[in-house]
């Protein structure tokens, strides 16, 4: 009898495949390329106010290292969290409602749509001047900046609903709970998890804003701190944490999102 | 010339001792020896003449058979010059090319024997043979195709040599088309029948130059337009309608249709116009210019199309099940006006579908495709003579010919359904 | 009224074989006649119509109620907190009078100045941003070389949210109006590219092989099939990245600005001209939805073929 071979572990061929692939190689060309011409132009003496890119990657244990960063962190994550799952909740019920309910919808929509394309920042001063703190304040404009796409994308989702499913769950009896369990909340998912990956974004952006307007700590006051200490590495390691932050949480919506719709094949 | 008549079971033993003829089973070989006459000609007779029309094809058993048209030795020519061998064929005209006329003549060098096959009825037979009847017809069909181009210059000639197509998708191999060979001669409307997702547009994307092959040739007129590790380029020579309709939609009618000719240099923009207009009228269309495809039905986008495709001067027009989202009454319709502008512009027409009647009203020769992996299983003939109505859809002819085929058809649409196949594979 | 009746006295059709060139005549023209036939009104009719219909009713009615909440929790019943919201009716009249109380109201010029600095700024930033970024998106969609190498970097960058680009931004370019418009740029020119990215991506690989088959050059497929076929998804692209430019117009100018409605806001508040606060909000709020509002207008009119879509 031949010996088994163990077989090799799936995420470990799967890498193998991924090496393999052209695109990967490809992509890490283009990156490659943009930091040697960054590179490139400071040794010509171009953008000396720039560091180079070297310098940045050595600053970055140093920032690390600093006390203040890793609280920056759980102050803006914290903020965020807060805002945008206020904003999710009430989005959701507000969407689902006005989506439902043909009265609901004219009595709400024009008003809410009057107030859409007001900027979130625009109600900076505003949400100052109103809530007691600064914490509440930043978290009231989270609040704002990502509500209103989760809003607009549940109606638009429920609108969406091929009507003839609606209509096949009710030529097999379907209860209305079970209508709205069954095929209204699957059926509006997809919009939703659209609308909540765009959210996030905006709501990062709100935060670092704020908190660079009005900050006490956070990721966005870290970067305008370096900036005001004239401390360029130190604005590009603030950057490149935000840009990290909001990546990782894009990613942890595009994963909740697959656990909630294993129907779901995009693309 | 003299007509000696033997009885069945001698023609039958001079047939078995045709090499090609030798495979077929004995029932069939029988039937085809019932179809055939020994005669024996003098030298200096003329067995046919170019321009006749084209009833028999020939069996040398002993002697000598000049065609004066044809040049000498070209190297894989099965049409030469003389036909010396005992057992070699000529005359193919008779058995590829339903009310075809002889575009050479054969002339007796010395006293000879030969066998006259009826073509008609040795077509018949060979389809009731299945699959290596179809693989027997193709043999000829390349011969005569090869030699229809050479001598009479037409182009538009399609030659599929046992192409094959696997796709690799994560290292389960899946074979899509396996070992296809046909032979489209220039001028000719062939269809292509078979369930859903047995390949056959796999198949017309590799000879329109979509696709790779993975083995086998495409020949287009004698030159190679695909084979395996070549990047095929697709082009005007072999123009496709597509499935779905691909009428530019944000371009008006006139813009779709006379674009392309522009562009190739083909014509001026007042030439095009006025062909497009002409071809228009063909099929009822005329004032829709303007009209943008959004705002058409889909059979008028469907017909403009077509124009589109004909307009262009292609060698070969492909069309792959172009009718299908079509509702029964606009399909016959449509169908019609295809037939129409076939009968018009003559061009070399292969035709891909998943129902047997229209392949039978439309088509010249009907390859029957298996499901995946694709293979041809059986070629019909259509007997019908051109032009054709929709009248002939009931007649006696029509639904012979169907019976024919619908056996193997719908045994092959049971697999594709067991197998659970996806449409628009 | 044009109401088709079919009466006894219809010819009756042809078969179809012939129906190739009559049947599609009736079919033509009832399509050229834009839609079915319905009855005409008169513009009183259809006027009272649409102001008595729920939605107009109801779309009132919740104004109103907002408005009467408002008022109330400002003006009347005044929790703690509210007292810095000013109540609407004082807004109002404050917007409209010719003399206000802190200096900005639709007869002051400062208003239409800073209306008129915001709205360059925006639309400098978001017409260099489509300059760029549309050509940049079809390169990146047609071709798949380009793809592999551009787009790894651009999905590296984008997480960057533009405002963290003030302070750099700031340093690196010496006038600060560069700075914020640069910020503006960014924000546009990232939803730019992608979008048109998806709208290069989403034709139809049959257009592309038809286009192939007709023999037309490289030169051609632009033109005439990809900028055309992605045209709709650019526009909807183009509103987003209206949208994205005026947030981050507001937001930089708040930061680092020193004129402008999102500089009037902020000003506003360090002064305590609470008035001002809403006034700008407002416009900014009028002026977005305008330009959105703008772009989707002359979308709509370039892609006219789009929403005729369904019969082909």
């Amino acid at each position: 009898m031949t010996a088994l071979t163990q077989p090799v572990p799936i995420w470990l061929s799967r890498t193998f495949d991924n090496l393999k692939s052209p695109q990967l190689w490809l992509g890490l060309v283009g990156i490659a390329s943009f930091f040697a011409i960054w590179q490139l132009a400071r040794s010509l003496g171009l953008m000396l106010v720039m560091p180079t890119p070297l310098e940045v990657i050595e600053a970055i244990p140093q920032q690390v290292s600093q006390d203040g960063y890793w609280l920056s962190w759980l102050a803006s994550t914290q903020r965020v969290f807060l805002g945008f799952s206020a904003a999710a909740v009430l989005a959701v019920f507000l969407g689902i409602t006005l989506g439902m309910s043909r009265k609901a919808r004219d009595l709400g929509f024009p008003i809410l749509e009057i107030f859409r394309p007001i900027p979130p920042l625009a109600w900076l001063p505003l949400a100052i001047l109103f809530w007691p703190t600064a914490e509440t304040t930043i978290v009231f404009l989270t609040f704002i900046g990502a509500f209103f796409p989760i809003f607009i994308n549940v109606l638009s989702g429920i609108d969406n609903i091929d009507v003839r499913y609606i209509q096949a769950a009710q030529s097999l009896n379907a209860s209305p709970r079970s209508l709205f369990w069954r095929v209204l909340v699957p059926g509006a998912l997809p919009s939703l998890f659209t609308g909540l990956t765009i959210a996030i974004g905006i709501t990062w952006e709100v935060v670092i804003a704020a908190e660079m307007a009005s900050g006490n700590h956070g990721l966005g006051y870290l970067t305008w701190n370096s900036y005001m200490s004239n401390s360029l590495t130190g604005i590009i390691v603030g950057m490149l944490s935000i840009g990290l932050a909001g990546m990782v949480s894009s990613a942890l919506i595009a994963w909740l999102g697959k656990k909630a719709m294993p129907w779901w094949r995009q693309g | 010339m003299t007509t000696n008549v033997q009885s069945i079971a001698e023609r039958e033993e001079l047939l078995r001792n045709v090499p090609m003829l030798s495979v077929l089973p004995a029932n069939l070989l029988s039937e085809v020896a019932a179809n055939a006459e020994l005669r024996s000609l003098d030298t200096g007779e003329i067995v046919f003449h170019a321009g006749e029309l084209a009833t028999d094809f020939y069996i040398l058993l002993s002697g000598r058979i000049q065609h004066p048209e044809v040049e000498t030795a070209v190297a894989d020519a099965v049409v030469r010059r003389e036909v010396t061998n005992a057992g070699d064929i000529f005359g193919y005209a008779a058995f590829v090319d339903l009310n075809g006329y002889r575009i050479i003549s054969a002339t007796v060098a010395e006293p000879t024997r030969v066998m006259a096959v009826n073509g008609a009825a040795f077509r018949r037979v060979l389809s009731r043979w299945g699959k290596e009847g179809h693989d027997l017809l193709q043999v000829f069909a390349l011969s005569y195709a090869s030699h229809e181009h050479r001598i009479a210059q037409k182009a538009g000639w399609v030659s599929v040599r046992n192409a094959g197509k696997v796709y690799d998708p994560k290292g389960k191999a899946v074979v899509a088309v396996d070992d296809c060979s046909i032979e489209i001669r220039p001028g000719e409307f062939c269809a292509i029948v078979g369930p859903s997702g047995c390949g056959k547009s796999t198949l017309l994307n590799a000879i329109a130059g979509f696709d790779g092959l993975t083995s086998g040739e495409i020949l287009l007129d004698g030159n190679l337009i695909n084979r395996p590790r070549m990047h095929p380029k697709p082009g005007p020579d072999r123009i496709v309608v597509f499935q779905n309709g691909a009428l530019f939609p944000w371009a008006s009618v006139r813009e779709n249709l006379i674009r392309g000719p522009i562009i190739r240099g083909a014509m001026s923009e007042t030439e095009a116009l006025a062909r497009a207009r002409e071809l228009l009228e063909r099929v009822g269309l005329s004032d829709i210019e303007d009209l943008f495809p959004g705002a058409m039905s889909s059979g008028m986008c469907r017909r403009v199309e077509i124009i589109r495709a004909i307009l262009n001067e292609p060698r070969v027009i492909l069309l792959d099940e172009p009718f299908r989202g079509l509702d029964a009454l606009t399909k016959t319709v449509t169908q019609t006006a295809l037939l129409e502008l076939y009968d018009l512009t003559r061009k070399t027409v292969l035709f891909i579908t998943h129902d047997l009647e229209e392949a039978i009203y439309l088509a010249d020769r009907v390859f029957v495709m298996t499901t995946r992996p694709g293979r041809f299983k059986q070629t019909i003939a259509i007997d019908i003579p051109r032009p054709r109505d929709a009248k002939m859809l009931t007649s006696p002819e029509f639904i012979r010919l169907k019976e024919e085929a619908i056996e193997a058809v719908h045994e092959e649409a049971v697999k594709a359904f067991a197998a659970g196949e996806k449409e628009f594979a | 009224m044009n109401v088709i009746v079919p009466t006894a006295s219809a010819p009756t059709r042809e078969p179809a074989r012939d129906a190739g060139s009559k049947g599609d005549a009736y079919d033509l023209k009832l399509r050229q006649s834009a839609d079915w036939p319905r009855k005409e009104q008169g513009f009183t009719t259809s006027l009272w119509k649409g102001l008595t219909s729920q939605t107009f009713v109801f779309g009132a009615i919740g104004f109103a109620v907002f408005f009467i909440l408002w008022y109330l929790l400002t003006a009347v019943v005044v929790p703690p907190r509210f007292h810095f919201i000013p109540n609407p009716i004082y807004l109002f009249t404050q917007w409209i009078s010719t003399d206000p109380k802190f200096g900005v109201s639709i007869f002051t010029p400062q208003y239409y100045e800073h209306i008129w600095i915001s709205t360059l700024r925006v639309y400098a930033a978001f017409l260099t941003s489509v300059a760029v970024g549309a050509p940049l998106g079809i390169l990146l969609g047609w071709s798949p070389l380009a793809r592999g190498l551009i787009l790894p970097l651009v999905e590296l960058l984008r997480p960057i949210p533009p405002l963290a680009w003030v302070p750099l931004a700031v340093l690196m370019i010496p006038a600060t109006e560069g700075a914020v418009i640069f910020v503006t740029l960014l924000a546009s020119f990232f939803a730019t590219v992608l979008n048109t990215l998806l709208g290069v991506l989403s034709i139809n690989e049959s257009y592309f092989r038809a286009a192939a088959c007709l023999g037309y050059t490289r030169w051609n497929v632009l033109w005439r099939v990809v900028v055309p076929g992605a045209l709709p998804f650019i526009f909807t692209g183009l509103q987003i990245a209206m949208g994205v430019a005026w947030f981050s117009l507001v937001g930089g100018e708040m930061i680092a600005g020193r004129s402008g409605l999102g500089y009037l806001i902020f000003d506003a508040y360090t002064q305590l001209a609470l008035p001002n606060i809403f006034i700008g909000m407002i416009t900014l709020g009028i002026l977005g939805y305008a330009s959105s509002a703008l772009i989707r207008a002359l979308g709509d009119w370039l892609n006219r073929w789009h929403s005729n879509m369904g019969g082909a």
